[in-house]
């Protein structure tokens, strides 16, 4: 029979019932490795995720159900094992930027000066998020890449609704500054399907 | 124009998720500590059993409560504890009233312990040198920087949670970063707590611990009591349990002895499950159902849950149901050795 209680109650329950805690595991194992798979890879995501649900399982007395939704603190958790898994920031800022070259290979179906164009406008965002301090960076992937809100993001994170603006303040700022100083005009970039994952809470 | 965060959804990175098996062994480590969650004493035995089986031991030792004293009788420490002793930074507070309340998740490599004297309360952690970087780059980010402090001879990096009175010192000890953490009423407060941390000797540090351990000199004898009222399968030897016993409390003694047997049953079972053997499945499943009486584990079920995990594997035998603490679905051949703590697991 299919769990209905939501994540809230599971993990408040898992203090006397911790096999509870498996159903939560089910729930989101597959959305926070790719999460940490667009972070760190899919190797350190192999070497993270597990991680992070037996860190959440021991840590399931601090959960704060703000949120119906363990999702949120599950990606705290995560991010906090990505600024482990980098050793320092500009390790981290490296391999982000590589990740441009994950996606040069899409688009099949674009047409070859369409796909330069795109390519290019993607190294400068893609460059441009490398560049921001961690902190920032954060904020801007749960929200951008995540499609977590503002709430989820300042849960997830244990920082103020209003650091979460302010941080995406900041990180737009550097945006225009570094897209500007590329020379570039602002970038434009084709919309490409890409696979949802839209949390639920 | 789209807003550069929207722009940014357009260049998410491409990924594959993950494989069967990384979920399968990712849901199997969890499971393993859902198991022992439900036998709390028992269950530090197994994560720490990942380190050196040496250290594991006096790590077990006091993370499992076990008695540590016996130093003022003139019994020497156990080595291996010492060596954890020796290796790990021993801080105290240099405060009449200042006592450890808490160590668990004590190891060489990582370890917290919690210092107290009444309403006031201090977090020590320690981690290896090479992790200092990332603490301190994590801080910067997120806190306050209030600059540095003395902590225990060294400059501690301080740092305020915004808005809070929660601090954090982080600094460099040898091999190790050390982070202290703690409520104060203003940073003079944390700072002169931070003052007031020192070193001590092995000796002073492992007897400020809040539990004792000590060696055991009867460990053949109460072995042998401890298997009173069990049926023990043909060829048993529980000569092999002392050999390989390194915990020296009777609680986790019993649950090894009580382990031991019980492990050997489930291979029993499951050799002559596979075997068609009807007499041999019912051989074990009968031994097993006996377990609700065996007098050691009696003994231990008012002090943890080993007997209880134990009892429910013998009642998923009989019924050939699924195991407790698992998913719908999961046996007893799949989980038995993490959760019973066979020998050699």
């Amino acid at each position: 029979m299919e769990e209905t209680r939501s994540d809230a109650e599971l993990v408040a329950l898992a203090s006397r019932e911790p096999e509870l805690f498996g159903v939560v595991f089910d729930r989101h194992f597959a959305t926070i490795h790719r999460y940490l798979e667009r972070r760190v890879g899919r190797d350190g995501a192999d070497e993270l995720a597990g991680e992070v649900f037996r860190i959440g399982f021991e840590q399931r007395r601090r959960f704060r159900p703000v949120h119906e939704s363990a999702l949120p603190w599950l990606y705290g958790l995560a991010t906090n094992l990505t600024l482990k898994h980098w050793r320092g920031d500009a390790r981290a800022a490296r391999a982000l930027a590589r990740l441009r070259a994950s996606r040069n290979g899409d688009g099949g179906l674009e047409a070859a000066e369409d796909r330069l164009s795109a390519a290019a406008a993607r190294t400068q965002l893609l460059e441009a998020l490398a560049a921001l301090n961690p902190g920032d960076r954060d904020v801007v992937v749960l929200v951008a890449w995540e499609e977590l809100t503002y709430e989820e993001v300042a849960a997830a994170l244990d920082i103020p609704l209003g650091t979460v603006r302010s941080r995406l303040n900041r990180a737009r700022h550097v945006f225009r500054e570094l897209l500007a100083d590329s020379g570039n005009e602002p970038v434009t970039v084709n919309r490409t399907p890409y696979e949802g994952i839209r949390h639920e809470g | 124009m789209r807003d550069e965060i929207e722009l940014l959804r357009d260049v998410r990175p491409h990924t594959v998720g993950p494989s069967q098996e990384v979920v399968s062994a990712a849901r199997a480590a969890l499971l393993a500590d859902i198991a022992g969650a439900r036998r709390p004493r028992w269950r530090r035995r197994h994560l720490l059993g990942l380190a050196a089986p040496a250290v594991a031991a006096a790590v077990a030792a006091i993370v499992l409560g076990i008695t540590l004293s016996g130093r003022s009788d003139g019994q020497a420490w156990a080595a291996a504890l010492v060596r954890v002793a020796e290796a790990a930074p021993r801080l105290l507070v240099d405060e009449p009233g200042w006592e450890v309340t808490r160590a668990d998740e004590f190891s060489v490599d990582y370890g917290e312990m919690t210092l107290a004297n009444g309403g006031q309360r201090l977090d020590l952690k320690w981690l290896p040198a090479g992790e200092y970087e990332d603490a301190v780059d994590k801080r910067v980010a997120e806190m306050d920087d209030l600059g540095t402090a003395p902590a225990a001879g060294a400059d501690a990096r301080l740092f305020r949670y915004p808005g809070t009175n929660d601090y954090v010192a982080v600094w460099l000890r040898g091999d190790y970063t050390v982070e202290a953490r703690g409520l104060a009423a203003d940073a003079d407060a944390f700072r002169a707590t931070l003052a007031s941390l020192h070193e001590v000797d092995v000796d002073t540090w492992l007897s400020a611990m809040p539990e004792s351990v000590i060696v055991p000199a009867r460990q053949a004898e109460v072995i042998d009591e401890m298997l009173t009222g069990i049926p023990l399968p043909s060829g048993f030897d529980s000569r092999a349990i002392s050999a390989t016993d390194t915990v020296r409390d009777r609680y986790q003694l019993g649950a090894q002895v009580s382990g031991a047997v019980a492990c050997a049953w489930i291979e029993r079972w499951l050799a002559a499950r596979d075997a068609g053997d009807a007499a041999g499945i019912r051989e074990a499943v009968d031994a097993m159902a006996t377990s609700r009486t065996w007098p050691v584990l009696l003994e231990m079920d008012d002090e943890g849950d080993y007997p209880e995990v134990l009892w429910e594997y013998a009642a998923a035998m009989a019924t050939d149901g699924d195991v407790p603490a698992g998913r719908p679905g999961m046996k007893v051949g799949e989980t038995y050795r993490t959760a019973l703590g066979c020998p050699g697991s």
